[in-house]
This record gives structure tokens, sequence and C-alpha cells, in this order.
């Protein structure tokens, strides 16, 4: 061996892309390029394989706003699509017939009316019910339920859960406040809004648990196969969807909505604890709303950490905590600064929050938000996740994705930037705080990705 | 009151409470008792991570499924590491390596082949030059294997494999080194790259 022979060892823990320093300045664990490798565990892998040809789409190809999986109250598990024809269900013997979308994906039901745009959408699972919203005037629910899309008709001694609708025989809507078991006979119900019938007939006690108080929600919202669950005026049938939607406090939330009456960018409207499906304040003070008109943006996203919601504006956020008042006022909110400009989220899609954990864009850098406060994330590599921002053609979507499959956990944050008819996805690994990026050719993400069901 | 007793698993009622929900193969999963049956569903035993998309070309939408278990990467895959500019040693700075053995350590995943690369800027030239290894994993090709090994194929375990390049060796400034993989190649796992040279010592003019 000669006198200048040198050996150089590279090794992991690999610490990603590095573009914030010259790539011969740059410590021997980072890179000034990484593309479709991972880094998991300390090798450098190729990243794991996407397939499009595994599950086939519905078959109305329409574009597919959501994708995901919720459990109704029979604990039956549903993996549902939502596009602009309406919303599929997967069958449970696609595997039998997986080229032919008819078969592997089943219409629960088409849009009574228009649903708003093609954009990447909102969904929550509340009281085992899936709710979604995209833009429209609207906040329809499934509940995986049987007929639920044309409105059940009262049935004695019948179980309800709290916050499932019935039509009465006056035609009106009644919702139960309560889970509880019918009466054996029909009730006298009440005909003005918000009034409460007592659904007690053939009980020995007025006071046993299981009598339903049903509350008069006015006439049927639209409905075909599931139906719309946000009537915000009764009086006059006014609806409301949202471009956001969450869950806090028990209570469901709209964010940014979108009504009847016209757009509000500034709304946040919410359902009264524990029941979804009425959100007229006239019927049930619980329900609400409140205009951030102090401050001087529109609300981009909300997430929730813990029992903290945090309601993003382009240019600052807002703190949401219960009050610990039920009624007109359930929420407090703090707006964490107000400023003209500041740090909020700039990419309405792009924010995603993952049990204590909350990311999102601002104008400056990428922010892990947590119980902790804030933190930059974007790190050595922000230069080039924002060269590739600049470069998106359509929406950026974010998402944090704990794991691909039980036994592959990889809690990632997966931003993707459509750039072109391509997309680039920049991955940041939460355990090991590297950022890698991945290309994928003829791919133009349009939802959430989420780990769904599928057996 | 009288609740009524409904054998079948759903419908109106609270039923026996040892009656499970049943599943018939295609049709309707049974429910709770006391509630209303179910429209289709899943047992929710098994999942993948997917993505809805769209193909703006063709305009089609597609579902894009996330498998952990396949490591051949549907497209092509660079990784780069940084450019070695003083070799760890002092002085080092603008000299020029000679660079003769890569050796690579990668985790046997599957059948692979890909190309590590070696990039040195020629101060002569102003320009760089990259120099192309191929890799083909297993390095022993399958055909001319021992039958129990080929019955272990992939093993998953850590392999090393000795890396020259074509002519011998590579000399410039600053080497750095990239592995590139084509679409399907194969699944690429590196544990560990040595890269061994001399180093230029005399004073820099």
């Amino acid at each position: 061996m000669s006198k200048n022979y040198f050996e150089i060892v590279y090794q992991g823990p690999y610490k990603g892309v590095n573009v914030a320093l010259p790539e011969d300045i740059i410590d021997k664990q980072s890179s000034p390029f990484i593309t479709n490798f991972t880094m998991k565990n300390g090798e450098i892998r190729t990243r794991p394989r996407q397939d499009s040809n595994i599950i086939p789409p519905p078959p109305d190809n329409r574009v597919i706003n959501i994708l995901t999986s919720f459990l109704d109250a029979n604990t039956v598990t549903h993996t549902v699509a939502v596009t602009g024809t309406g919303l599929w269900q997967l069958s449970a013997n696609w595997r039998k017939n997986p080229k032919s979308s008819k078969l592997a994906w089943q219409l629960i039901g088409a849009y009574p009316t228009p649903p708003g745009p093609n954009i990447p959408a909102n969904s929550s699972v509340f009281v085992n019910k899936f709710f979604w919203t995209n833009g429209g005037p609207n906040l329809w629910v499934w509940d995986g339920i049987t007929s639920i899309g044309q409105p059940n008709k009262w049935v004695a001694s019948q179980s309800y859960l709290s916050g499932a609708s019935i039509q009465d025989s006056n035609g009106n809507i009644q919702v139960a406040g309560n889970s509880g078991i019918s009466g054996n006979a029909v009730p006298v119900w009440g005909n003005t809004l918000g009034v409460q019938t007592v659904d007690s007939a053939g009980y020995a006690s007025t006071t046993d648990a299981n009598i339903i108080t049903w509350t008069e929600n006015g006439k049927p919202a639209p409905a075909n196969g599931f139906q719309a669950a946000a009537v915000v005026d009764a009086t006059n049938g006014y609806t409301a969807g949202a471009y956001f939607l969450i869950e806090l406090n028990a209570q469901l939330i709209m964010l940014n909505t979108v009504e009847s009456t016209g757009n509000y960018p500034q709304r946040v409207r919410w359902s009264p604890s524990g029941i979804p499906t009425i959100w007229d304040p006239n019927v049930n003070i619980g329900a609400g709303f409140n205009d951030e008109l102090d401050v001087p943006d529109a609300i981009t996203g909300a997430f929730t950490v813990g029992t903290t919601g945090f309601i993003l504006r382009t240019n600052g956020i807002t703190e949401l905590t219960s009050s610990g008042i039920s009624g007109e006022n359930p929420f407090a909110f703090n707006h964490l600064w107000a400023s003209d400009r500041g740090i909020g989220n700039v990419l309405p899609f792009g924010y995603a929050s993952f049990g204590p954990i909350g990311i999102f864009i601002s104008v400056d850098d990428i922010y892990n938000v947590s119980l902790g406060g804030f933190n930059k994330i974007g790190g050595a590599a922000r230069d080039a996740i924002y060269q590739d921002i600049a470069a998106a053609t359509y929406y950026i979507i974010g998402e944090i994705v704990p794991y691909y499959q039980n036994n592959y956990i990889y809690n990632n944050y997966r931003l993707t930037i459509p750039q072109g008819i391509n997309s680039v996805t920049w991955v940041y690994s939460i355990e090991d705080q590297y950022w890698t990026r991945e290309f994928k050719s003829n791919c133009v993400i349009t939802g959430i990705p989420r780990w769904s069901y599928t057996a | 009151m009288t609740i009524p007793y409904n054998p079948n698993g759903g419908g109106r009622g609270f039923p026996h409470p040892g009656k499970p929900p049943t599943y018939h193969g295609g049709g309707n999963l049974g429910g709770s008792p006391g509630l209303i049956t179910s429209t289709g569903g899943l047992f929710g035993i098994s999942g993948l991570l997917m993505a809805p998309a769209i193909n703006q070309t063709t305009g089609r939408s597609f579902i894009v499924v996330f498998d952990p278990t396949n490591f051949s990467c549907e497209e092509q895959a660079q990784y780069t590491y940084r450019q070695e500019a003083n070799y760890d040693k002092i002085p080092g700075e603008g000299r020029e390596a000679s660079i003769h053995l890569l050796i690579l350590k990668y985790r046997e995943l599957g059948v692979a082949s890909f190309s590590v690369n070696i990039t040195v800027f020629k101060k002569v030239l102003d320009d760089f030059i990259t120099v192309q290894i191929p890799v083909n994993i297993p390095v022993i090709p399958l055909a001319k294997m021992t039958k129990s090994r080929r019955n272990n194929f992939p093993d998953g375990r850590i392999h090393t494999v000795r890396l020259e390049p074509p002519n011998g060796v590579v000399q410039g400034e600053r080497p750095q080194v990239t592995y590139t993989i084509n679409a399907n190649a194969g699944p690429v796992s590196v544990t560990k790259l040595i890269m061994c040279g001399n180093a230029d010592e005399t004073p820099q003019q």
C-alpha cells in the first residue's frame, strides 16, 4: 500500500437530500440528488414498487377524489371511493374480477345535485359514518347501512344510534339525540323545527335510558344512496359543504364553507356534540358557526393534535380548543398570530396530520407542529422542495403515511407535486428526519393516499 | 316492553348476544345485534396503501398501490453521494485521485441489474467524465449456482462484490459515486460502499 492510499467508507444512517451546501462540502451521509431510493434502516434501497394494475378504478373513469376505509356501526369495514359520479364501494369479491371495474366496485349512489369541483376532497369518519365534502354546498354521509339514501321510515322497537335520522309521518326528518330503542307505537311527531319528540311508547318508566329523543330537522336534504347531512337553515332548506372537515370535541367541523347562500372562506361551522346530522343552530343550539373576520386571510386547512385543533390560514394559524361550555360557544379561537404576513399554510391540500404531529407548508419553510410547538423541517432539502413546488401544475397533496403494510412501518410525510403529466413526491422520514425524492411518470395523484382495507 | 328476538343476526331488536355476524361469500356481511344489515363491506383483515391518480395523457383514472414486498422500482432510480474533495486527507483539496476499486456491500433481495458510476472532474478538459461499472445480482448467475444456493436465492443477507473500473482505474478530481438503475431492473439495497484509491500528493502548482 502506497503512502497516499485512501479508503472512503459510506454507510448509514443516511441523512437524505442536502442542497444547503455545495456537493463537495456536504457530509458523506448526505446526497445532493436522490430519485426513487429510500434509506430506511440505514440501507440505500430502491423504493417500494408502485403498481397501477392491482385494483381497478371505479368504472365511471372519473377523477377519484377520495379513497379510504371506514368501520360502520355493524363493525363491518367499507372501502369507498368518491368520484365525480358519486360514492363507490369496493366489493368483497373484487379479487375474483380484478380487471373488471364493474364487478370490483359497487355504486352506492350518484350525486343528486352537482357535487362540487373535482378537487381533492376532505373526509372524516364520525360515529361510524363516512362524511365527505368537496367544495360543493353539501356535506355528504353514508353509514354503510342499507337504504340510508332514501330516508328511512320510523320503525317500532328498533335500535337507533345517536345522530340517526328517519323521516316521520309528516315528511320531516327527525334526528335521534341519543342512542336507544324506539317505542312500540308511533309517537306524535313534533311538527315545528327544532321541537323534540320523546319516543317512549311502551316503556314502563319515562326515565329509561333507552328512550330516544328525536329532534325535528326540517325537510329531507338531497339523497340518493347516500345523503346530504348539513342543513344549516332548515326553514329555508339551505345546505352547506366545505373544503375542509375535521372532528374535535365529538363535534364535526367544516371549514372554508360553501353554502347555498354563497362561499365563506373564513367560516367555521360545527355540529352539536355527537350529532353530526344537525347543523342548524335553530334546531340544536349546539350547532353553530364562527366567521374569522378579525384575520385578513382565508382558511386553507385544519387538523387536530390531541385535543387541540389548528385552523390553518394563508398567513397564520388559529388554535381551536373546547371552551368547556356546551351550547352557543363550544370553542375558543386563539389566533397564534393575525398579521398580514406570517407563517401559515399556503398549500390547501399539502398539510397532513397523524396523532400528535401535524405538518404544513408555509412560504418560508415546512413546519412540524406538535404539542411541543412549531419546528422547521425543510432542513437541507428545503430549497430543492420549493423548486419542485414552484413547478407544480395541479393540486399538491400531502399525507402522513405511518405504514405501508402491517409489517413495513415507515412513518413518513409525502408531499406529491404534479408536474405536467408526471409527479414528484418529496418524502420526509418522521423517524429519521431526512428527505428523499420520488418520481413517477404518467401519474397525477388526485386524492390523499391512504392505507385501506381490501379484504 | 317486549323486544322481538331476531335469529338472523340483523334487523330489529337485540338478538341473542351469542350470534356472530355471518358472511355469505360476496353478499352482505352480517351486522351487529339489533342494527340493520350493512350494505356489502369487507372483513377488515388486510389492506393496501393506495392513492387515487389519473393519467393525463390517456385521461384514465387509476389506483396506485404501494407494494413494500417488492423493491423493483417501476421507474428509473438514482442515488448520488457527495463529491470527495480531499479524500479525508490533508492536503487533498484540488488534487487528482486514482480510483481502482469499489467494495460494495448489498442485501440480496432478488435479481437486479444496475450501474455504479464514478464521475470525476478533469482539469485538462475543464469537464466531468463518468465511468460506468455494470453490476448484476446475483454475482454468480443463477444457472451456475449450486442447487442449494439457487434454492436459497435471494437469501436476504449482506453480500460483497468488488468492482473495478473497466480500464483499471479512474483518474480525476473530486470523485463522486452514483447508483443508477433502470425501471423494473430489480431491487437494490446497498448497506455499505468503500471507495479505494490513491491521491496525488505533489505540491500544488
